[in-house]
């Protein structure tokens, strides 16, 4: 499959997302590469699956989030995240500190979204928070958050129009934004 | 500024789409406002818990596909190994089938020689001698027409019904040919009875009717003497076999 009916697959979302990743991940060239890659640094297959999979999200939202231009080829672009990404983990196991104590994480860049970067214990704090939303909320935020219109926002959550649907992120985003501020 | 315009420049600030001009001017408001300041952080790790959860779920369907190919790798084998045994299933039931209709299962079981066998019986030789011949250059027609003018008081009526019943199987006339069968039947001749009632079975199958005819067969299957005993009792196997199931 080439670089533009991947892309084109994952911005159309749907079905279409979902058969782009699985052609992505269990038959394109791009991943064995990726996977031979860490193998040799000896990275175990389970770690090495981690990090793709991971790459392959980070991907999938930055195409949604229209932060993925174009300007490089695909392979080269999810290189550069799962680099990045096994980066961290490794400065991770290493638990690097700056002066003031702080871990320090790697160069933030948009193309690795943070949460890919924090340790175990951040992401189970962000995991208890978005728990206490209900599942329809997670999913309306979940959808809005992979770029996703209102009106298809509407349509998959069966909403009467987009407007009504818009209402509901937001109600949804209030909720949740309360939450976090009770935790911080 | 009402939450929703608020959330929508915390959300362009934090994805990074926000003009550079905006953007620092935002970045003093922020360094500015501390109530700003901590609604944004709210904002941001609202953001981060929604963008794990998408992960999470991205993650889940990737995973879902990872379970597939380890089917997929035995699928396709399966696949051929199943489009294989349906060729051969196939093949077997065009081959199989048509042998087990009732116009084969019959066709090799009625008595050929039935008139060369009963020729050195017969008494009316001129009458009898033409009719035989007639059956034996296959003028089954007028064979018949011959054997309706003899009459039936003749003192070999049983062998006339006889010829009768084969003739009519010949000519597929099988409901005549089950008539001639009962009456001979019913004479209990030795010397016919067993035939007609094999014979009868066989006008049965041809003529359709299926349970009337596994009916004779069980009554001579069940009679250790019959003649036929062993006739009957393959036809019946045959009658049940899986291939005229499929028919």
């Amino acid at each position: 499959m080439k670089d533009e009916k991947l892309i084109a697959g994952i911005k159309e979302g749907g079905s279409d997302l979902e058969q782009s990743m699985k052609w992505l991940y269990h038959t394109s060239s791009i991943c064995l590469e990726i996977r031979s890659f860490f193998n040799k640094k000896g990275e175990s297959a389970e770690d090495t699956e981690d990090i793709l999979q991971d790459a392959i999200c980070a991907l999938i939202i930055n195409v949604r989030q229209d932060r993925f231009k174009g300007d490089s080829s695909v392979k080269t672009y999810l290189f550069a995240i799962a680099n990045n990404l096994w980066v961290n983990r490794t400065r991770r196991k290493i638990k690097l500190r700056d002066i003031k104590g702080n871990i320090m994480i790697n160069s933030i860049d948009y193309n690795t979204p943070i949460t890919l970067l924090l340790d175990q214990e951040d992401r189970q704090q962000l995991d208890i928070l978005l728990s206490k939303l209900g599942n329809r909320c997670q999913e309306i935020l979940q959808l809005w958050s992979l770029n996703y219109s209102m009106l298809e926002i509407a349509q998959n959550m069966g909403y009467k129009s987009a407007g009504m649907a818009r209402k509901k992120k937001h109600m949804c985003m209030k909720k949740l934004v309360a939450i976090a501020k009770k935790i911080i | 500024m009402d939450t929703e315009n608020l959330y929508k420049k915390f959300e362009q600030y934090y994805r990074g789409t926000m003009a550079e001009v905006d953007k620092s001017n935002f970045q003093k408001q922020l360094g500015e406002n501390i109530e700003l300041q901590k609604a944004y952080e709210s904002f941001r790790t609202a953001e981060l818990a929604i963008e794990l959860g998408t992960i999470k779920q991205l993650k889940t369907k990737l995973k879902k596909k990872e379970a597939q190919p380890l089917k997929s790798r035995y699928l396709i084998p399966f696949r051929i190994v199943a489009t294989i045994l349906m060729l051969i299933f196939v093949g077997l039931t065009l081959y199989k089938v048509p042998q087990f209709t009732n116009d084969k299962l019959t066709s090799s079981r009625i008595d050929e020689k039935f008139i060369e066998r009963e020729r050195s019986t017969s008494i009316d030789n001129n009458r009898l001698g033409n009719i035989q011949n007639l059956l034996n250059d296959q003028r089954y027609e007028e064979a018949m027409e011959a054997l309706q003018a003899v009459p039936d008081t003749v003192n070999y009526y049983p062998y006339l019904l006889n010829l009768k019943g084969m003739t009519a199987l010949k000519l597929e006339k099988f409901e005549i040919a089950i008539g001639f069968f009962q009456t001979l039947i019913e004479l209990e001749d030795p010397r016919f009875s067993e035939s007609a009632r094999w014979h009868q079975a066989m006008a049965y199958l041809r003529n359709g009717q299926e349970n009337e005819a596994i009916q004779t067969l069980n009554t001579m299957s069940n009679d250790s003497n019959h003649a036929y005993i062993e006739d009957a009792a393959l036809l019946l196997k045959d009658l049940n076999s899986f291939w005229r199931w499929i028919h």
